[in-house]
């Protein structure tokens, strides 16, 4: 009996530094929009070889920075007197949360923060556990609520004065050079993104391991952080940015608002100075609330320009619940580990995010958005779509067409475009 | 754990300092680069490739900076 107690730990450990490895992949394929999106839109860098870009920058900067890792967890919840089993359960649902509404979120294309899924998975998975008097929500209005207050408005602020100085300095620049040069600089604002996203992002797995290592004993709390979780860390979300989460990319890079090069570059400058500042402070900033602040700012600098605001509302009312739901989802996870003990109930927890994540990543089959219309126009399918029917309702309405058989007429049509 | 506005205040204003200084300064410096390119007067060329070239300083003294501030500089 003595004897299976460690062994049960460990399983239990093995589990959570997996699924924190899903999670890192998870946040840098859904995260490959706020660096790559409107250098894809734009066409500054072809779908895939933006994806690698960033995968690689992403890498590089996972080793560059580790301030974030030591920040995120302290304060937010108190895990003191937890023992070593229950507190790993507690990350573990935590994780499992943040992963679920990481890939719900990418199912709807909807830009929302990874860093607050997991932050909120966490809390909600402390509050099944300890009550919610093991929350610290000094730390997190300190920590989460407000900087997620400011960071879209700071980045907006940001790049909406860099978008309005260049559009100044660049009144009579030809398109041409337009094209052709901005190109380079909103090649290298990207870049400079996503090694900002790498010394941020990637830091919060690391967080996370660190913090379940501490639990099992096999660390001490003023350890440094060891060489194969910043390698590994760095590898999954550098793995998880090259398969490109295109559905958030076509979101942020054609949703919001139609990017021009220059508004691009300064977007993404703003973006990788305010994640970069921030990474250095140790705060844990959501970049994808400073990424969607700048393509918003930048926007609304251009006078040529039209944001869409009900795009924005929608992705606002995704932030709002971001919090709330990933923590029903890790405090749900909690409860139902607890019927099973705790090494059953990490294997019972698993399975459950496998299945629903199989089960999204099926739905997600039936509206394919890949590489090849990663960068198709936002209203044109709508336009056409309208279009399409105002001709056949014509057609049934002069006499034309008989009104049972339009839908066969049209799928005749559509193979031979295919053609 | 207690709220520490003053922290909190101070983290703010530098990043938006930063991100005004660099985020929105760099573009600046890179569109005068370009525009100077474009322009046909003697010697514009030069002053916009040292435009640009000073977009490419600034970013990475920025990245030095920011990621290794604390080594190097004990900022």
């Amino acid at each position: 009996m003595v004897k299976t107690v460690p062994v049960t730990e460990l399983a239990i450990l093995v589990i959570v530094v997996l699924v924190a490895l899903a999670f890192d992949f998870t946040n840098g394929f859904h995260d490959t929009a706020n660096a790559m999106a409107p250098s894809v839109a734009t066409g500054a860098l072809k779908p895939k070889a933006a994806v690698a870009l960033s995968a690689s920058l992403n890498l590089v900067g996972a080793f560059l920075s580790i301030e974030v890792a030591r920040t995120v967890g302290s304060g937010i919840v108190d895990l003191t007197g937890v023992d070593g089993e229950s507190l790993m359960l507690i990350v573990l649902c935590g994780l499992t949360g943040a992963i679920i509404w990481n890939v719900l979120t990418w199912l709807f294309g909807l830009p929302s923060s990874s860093s607050h899924a997991l932050f909120g998975g966490l809390i909600g998975a402390t509050i099944a556990a300890l009550g919610i008097t093991g929350v610290l929500w000094g730390g997190v209005a300190q920590k989460i609520l407000i900087p997620a207050l400011l960071a879209p408005v700071i980045a907006g602020l940001v790049a909406f004065t860099g978008t309005w100085l260049v559009h100044r300095a660049t009144r009579r620049i030809s398109e041409r050079s337009e094209r052709k040069d901005f190109r380079w600089g909103q090649i290298g604002a990207a870049s400079l993104m996503s090694l900002a996203h790498g010394t941020n992002d990637a830091q919060k797995t690391m967080g996370v391991i660190f913090l379940a290592l501490v639990a099992h004993g096999t660390l001490d709390p003023e350890a440094d952080m060891p060489l194969w979780v910043r390698v590994v860390c760095a590898v999954a979300i550098a793995a998880g940015t090259y398969m490109g989460g295109w559905r958030v990319i076509r979101t942020l890079g054609k949703g919001i608002v139609d990017i021009s090069p220059r508004q691009g570059m300064s977007a993404d400058f703003s973006s990788a100075s305010i994640i970069l500042t921030s990474s250095h402070l140790g705060l844990p900033l959501s970049t994808t609330h400073v990424a969607s602040g700048s393509v918003i700012g930048s926007g609304m600098a251009r006078t040529d320009a039209k944001v869409r605001w009900s795009v924005a509302r929608r992705m606002l009312v995704a932030w709002l619940i971001t919090l709330p739901a990933a923590g029903a989802v890790g405090a749900a996870c909690f409860l139902l580990a607890g019927l099973f003990g705790h090494l059953w109930g990490s294997i019972v927890v698993t399975a459950i995010l496998i299945a629903a994540c199989a089960a999204m990543w099926l739905r997600s089959r039936a509206s394919h958005v890949g590489h090849h219309n990663v960068a198709d126009e936002w209203e044109q399918p709508k336009k056409e779509r309208k279009r399409e029917i105002d001709r056949e309702l014509s057609a049934v309405a002069s006499g034309i067409a008989p009104v049972s058989r339009p839908r066969k007429r049209k799928k005749r049509k559509d193979r031979g475009g295919d053609r | 754990m207690g709220f520490d506005l003053g922290a909190l205040g101070v983290a703010i204003v530098s990043v938006l300092t930063v991100g005004l200084l660099l985020g929105a300064g760099i573009p600046l410096v890179y569109a005068l680069g370009i525009r100077s390119i474009e322009s046909e007067r003697p010697g514009s060329t030069a002053v916009g490739r040292a435009l640009l070239a000073l977009c490419v300083v600034l970013a990475l003294a920025g990245i030095v900076v920011i990621v290794f501030g604390k080594q190097l500089f004990g900022i």
